[in-house]
């Protein structure tokens, strides 16, 4: 259940409710998917995050295996913002939406250097880490400029 | 020095360390929180418009790239002190309030937490223990509390989990398992396949969480839970990558220890 004032989420990091793992849904996943140009046709819908196997060398410092975790939470956020969501401002503009495509743009740019065009999506996933039913689907963005503009 | 300020001090000098990795981990991934990462905080800090304008100013100033990574810089250097000061209470004091303070600015950049669980009780053990350098009195009464909290953390974990079924029939732990959002070891996903093992195991985690309290009962039955805790966030570390619960849960065991010598 979220807490409606925003003062009492800002310290809600004080009285924590110590749930954990308590609920078991679906797995739900972002997926990405490329392309390189215009006339390429787009590449299957990839996950975007899967956390790395964990390593003994990762126990005391496992930067990207928390990113990941970060981007995993943010998961449920966003979810539970598509569900409150006010239709009076474009989800697009609500900061759950801008963090999600931050998200996607961060991990994109490590991975094409060179640029080129995206989509990505949240969806729900089966074991083998396909997409099942999707929640939510972003239009097309460039990847050519820093911040992600989007394309059509 | 009173036992209770040596066990103070203990906690603090593990809290310290466990906080000098957590900020070795956000120096390794500073351009996620930069303005070409995903924290961005000229996007983040619409979400704290009701805020008094002098603080929005405040929080512009250390939030932005380069006064945050001071921010982090200096919040390595005070848990490297708070491991190797001695004993000098108003030091201490010191070094815990400030880090209290740079660790909730930092859940406030993440937008409420970076990584959930350990951040809410390495604030909760932050203040506590600064509080507890003020007076001995203030000392046990801080132990107290953080016993409490970290003891309530499991026992409502496993409340929350037993009113579930999908984890009193091990579908929930198997779930979680073999969910492709993790990569849990492979003889584990294959073991939890089978329901009845995910079953017991699942049962295991919850009777370990719900019978936690027992923990201050007796010095055997204290030690018992305290290397079951620590060997059930490394199995955590194992499967979910949750090293950081590792080190702050474990962090405020001296602090159960000593509650349970009380009793």
């Amino acid at each position: 259940m979220g807490i409606d004032s925003p003062f009492l989420n800002l310290i809600k990091p004080l009285i924590p409710s110590w749930k954990f793992y308590d609920d078991f849904e679906e797995t739900r996943l972002f997926f990405y998917r490329f392309k390189k140009n215009e006339s390429e046709t787009f590449s299957d819908w990839i996950p975007l995050y899967q956390a790395p196997s964990p390593k003994l060398a990762h126990f005391f410092i496992n930067p990207q295996g928390n990113l990941i975790l970060a981007a995993q939470s943010h998961i449920q956020t966003l979810i539970d913002d598509i569900e409150h969501h006010d239709a009076k401002l474009p989800f697009e503009e609500t900061l759950s939406y801008k963090i999600t495509k931050n998200f996607i743009h961060y991990a994109l740019i490590r991975k094409f250097h060179e640029g080129g065009f995206y989509q990505f999506k949240l969806a729900s996933s089966n074991l083998e880490a396909k997409p099942l039913e999707d929640i939510m689907v972003s239009p097309l963005y460039s990847l050519l400029s820093n911040i992600g503009e989007e394309y059509e | 020095m009173n036992e209770a300020s040596t066990v103070l001090l203990l906690v603090s000098k593990l809290i310290g360390f466990s906080l000098l990795l957590q900020t070795l981990e956000f120096f390794k991934i500073k351009e996620s929180f930069s303005e070409n990462g995903i924290w961005k905080w000229s996007e983040v800090k619409k979400e704290y418009y009701y805020l008094p304008q002098l603080l929005k100013k405040f929080l512009d100033w250390i939030m932005s790239d380069k006064y945050f990574l001071d921010m982090l810089s200096l919040r390595f250097l005070l848990s490297f002190l708070l491991i190797v000061f001695p004993f000098w209470p108003v030091f201490q004091f010191f070094f815990l309030l400030v880090l209290f303070f740079i660790t909730f600015l930092i859940t406030i950049r993440f937008r409420g937490s970076f990584n959930g669980g350990s951040d809410y009780l390495s604030l909760i053990l932050l203040l506590c223990l600064s509080v507890g350098f003020i007076h001995p009195i203030l000392a046990k009464a801080a132990l107290w509390y953080i016993s409490l909290q970290v003891i309530s953390s499991y026992f409502l974990a496993g409340l929350i989990k037993i009113k579930e079924r999908k984890w009193r029939d091990g579908t929930a732990l198997k779930g979680f398992i073999s969910s492709p959002s993790y990569q849990a070891p492979l003889i584990l996903i294959n073991y939890t396949r089978d329901q009845n093992i995910s079953k017991l195991l699942g049962f295991c985690v919850i009777f370990f969480e719900l019978s936690f309290p027992l923990v201050l009962t007796h010095p055997n039955i204290t030690i018992f839970y305290l290397v079951a805790g620590g060997l059930f966030h490394f199995s955590n570390f194992l499967i979910f990558g949750l090293n950081r619960f590792f080190f702050v849960w474990c962090a405020s065991y001296p602090a159960i220890h000593y509650c349970a010598q009380l009793i």
